[in-house]
C-alpha cells in the first residue's frame, strides 16, 4: 500500500521560484501565485468572510507540510478540535497518521487561557505578552515549521485596545519568524468591513494578505482570492476562482468578459 | 461511411496539445456524439465531456439505447441544475450549477485531471454554440482561450463540438482562434 507521501503530488518541481526560500504550500494554483510559495518565516493575514474557504486553506496549507516532513500547528479559537477534523473535507491526501505522529497539532485556544489564567473578557498588557509566549512556547515543543491560528479576530475581541493588539501582532510575528515558523493568521471579515482586517491594525503590521471573497456574478456566486500583499516574493495580485475539493483547492483565473 | 465512424475516423488520432474543432450538422447529432463516445478505446486517454446541449443522463441513456458505453466518460454536466436542481442517477457525472459559470467547467476539469491516472486527458466541449447562449461572446472568448491553452500546457487535447445551424459569426471567429484544425461532418 503506497504512503500518503508516495502518493502526494509534489507541484513544486514545476514552479519558478524567486526571491527568498519558500515555504511551499502545496496548493498548486496559490504557489504559482506566489512565485513558488509563501517566503519562509512570513507572517500572512489570511482574510475574508464567512464562507469563503480560509479553515481549508490554512488546513490544507498545514496537511501538505507534514505530508512533506514539517511538523505543523493550528489553534483554535472557534471551533474545538473534533468538530474541525469532523467538518473538514475529506482530502485524498489527509490521514490520521500525521495527527498520531506529532506532525499535525490542533490545539484549543481555550486550554491556553485556562493553563495561563487569563481574563477572557480583558487581557491586560502582560497577558498579551504571556499570549506570545506561549504561543511561541508551543511552536518550540511542537517543532512546529508552519502555524495557523483561527483566528485573531476572535483572540482580539478579548483585546481591548489597539495598542495591546498591535503589542500581540508584532510579539506573535517577531516570535514565530525567530522560530523558523511561516503563519498563517485567519482574520474573520463582515460585508461592511472596509479593510482587509476588522481593527485595521493586523494587515499593517502582517507580511502577506491574503483575501478570500465571494463574488456574485449575475446571480451566481463564486469563492475569490487575491494576494494582496506579500513581502519577500513577487506575486500576482490578480483575482482567481476557487474551488474547495477532496483533491484539494483549486484555482482558476477569474473571467473578466471584456469589463 | 456514417457520421459516428467519420468523427472515429476524423479524430482518432488527434495529437496531444491540440485543439479541433468539429463542425457537425444537427441531424447527425447523436451519431457525432457516439463517434466521440468511442475514442474513449482508440485513443486509451482520460475523456472528459462538458454537456452544455443536452443533459449528461440524456446522453448516457441515449448512448446506452445503441450499445455505446460511456462508463469511462467523464461528463461535466452544465444544465441539469439549473433545469431542475436534481442531481442524476450516474457517478461520472459532475454537475456545475449554470453554464454562466465558466470559472466552475474550468476547476471541474482540472479537478478530473488531478483524480485520473491517465497522462493526457480529451475535452470535448459540447457545445460551443449553446454555451454561447448564457454567455457574452468576450467571456466565452477568454474562456476558450484559457482552457484550451492550459489543456495544451499538460498535453491534453480540446475538441470543440459546433452546430452549423446555430453558427454565429462570433462564435465561427472565436473558434478560428482557439482551433488548430477544423472538421466538418454532415453536410456542412
Amino acid at each position: 500500500m503506497s504512503s500518503a507521501k508516495e502518493e502526494h503530488k509534489r507541484p513544486s518541481t514545476r514552479i519558478l521560484s524567486i526571491g527568498r526560500e519558500k515555504c511551499i504550500t502545496g496548493i498548486e494554483g496559490l504557489d504559482s501565485v506566489l512565485g513558488g510559495g509563501i517566503p519562509r518565516n512570513n507572517t500572512v493575514l489570511l482574510t475574508g468572510n464567512c464562507g469563503t474557504g480560509k479553515t481549508s486553506l490554512s488546513l490544507e496549507f498545514l496537511l501538505h507540510g507534514a505530508i512533506e516532513g514539517e511538523n505543523g500547528l493550528y489553534l483554535s479559537v472557534t471551533e474545538p478540535f473534533e468538530k474541525l477534523i469532523a467538518n473538514m473535507i475529506p482530502y485524498d491526501f489527509f490521514t490520521k497518521e500525521l495527527i498520531k505522529t506529532g506532525k499535525l497539532t490542533f490545539i484549543d485556544m481555550s486550554a491556553i487561557y485556562e493553563r495561563f489564567g487569563f481574563n477572557r473578557d480583558r487581557m491586560s498588557i502582560e497577558d498579551v505578552d504571556l499570549l506570545v509566549s506561549a504561543i511561541g512556547d508551543l511552536t518550540r515543543e511542537t517543532k512546529a515549521r508552519r502555524l495557523v491560528i483561527d483566528s485573531i479576530t476572535s483572540v482580539a475581541y478579548q483585546v481591548d485596545s489597539q495598542e495591546k493588539l498591535r503589542n500581540l501582532l508584532i510579539g506573535l510575528s517577531k516570535a514565530l519568524s525567530g522560530l523558523g515558523a511561516t503563519s498563517l493568521i485567519i482574520s474573520e471579515l463582515t460585508a461592511a468591513d472596509a479593510s482587509y482586517s476588522k481593527y485595521g491594525v493586523e494587515e499593517a503590521i502582517a507580511d502577506g494578505v491574503i483575501l478570500m471573497g465571494n463574488l456574485e456574478r449575475n446571480g451566481d456566486m463564486l469563492r475569490t482570492l487575491q494576494v494582496i500583499k506579500m513581502r519577500g516574493t513577487s506575486h500576482s495580485r490578480a483575482k482567481y476562482v476557487l474551488d474547495l475539493t477532496t483533491a484539494g483547492i483549486l484555482l482558476v483565473p477569474l473571467l473578466k468578459g471584456g469589463s | 461511411m456514417d457520421a459516428s465512424a467519420m468523427v472515429l475516423k476524423e479524430l482518432k488520432d488527434v495529437e496531444p496539445s491540440t485543439s479541433t474543432s468539429l463542425e457537425i450538422s444537427t441531424e447527425v447529432y447523436f451519431d457525432a456524439v457516439k463517434g466521440l463516445m468511442n475514442l474513449k478505446d482508440e485513443s486509451k486517454t482520460q475523456i472528459v465531456y462538458i454537456a452544455s446541449t443536452v443533459p449528461a443522463d440524456a446522453i448516457i441513456n441515449a448512448m446506452e439505447m445503441i450499445g455505446v458505453d460511456s462508463d469511462d466518460v467523464k461528463f461535466i454536466d452544465c444544465i441539469s441544475n439549473m433545469m431542475t436542481g436534481q442531481q442524476g442517477k450516474y457517478d461520472n457525472v459532475i454537475f456545475i450549477e449554470s453554464p454562466t459559470m465558466l470559472e466552475n467547467i474550468m476547476l471541474k476539469v482540472e479537478f478530473l485531471r488531478r483524480k485520473s491516472a491517465a497522462r493526457r486527458s480529451i475535452v470535448i466541449i459540447d457545445s460551443v454554440n449553446t454555451l454561447h447562449i448564457h454567455n457574452d461572446w468576450k467571456i466565452m472568448g477568454e474562456f476558450l482561450h484559457i482552457l484550451v491553452n492550459n489543456l495544451r500546457s499538460r498535453g491534453s487535447t480540446t475538441i470543440i463540438l459546433s452546430i452549423k445551424e446555430q453558427q454565429s459569426p462570433e462564435v465561427t471567429t472565436l473558434l478560428g482562434l482557439v482551433s488548430d484544425r477544423v472538421v466538418k461532418i454532415g453536410g456542412v
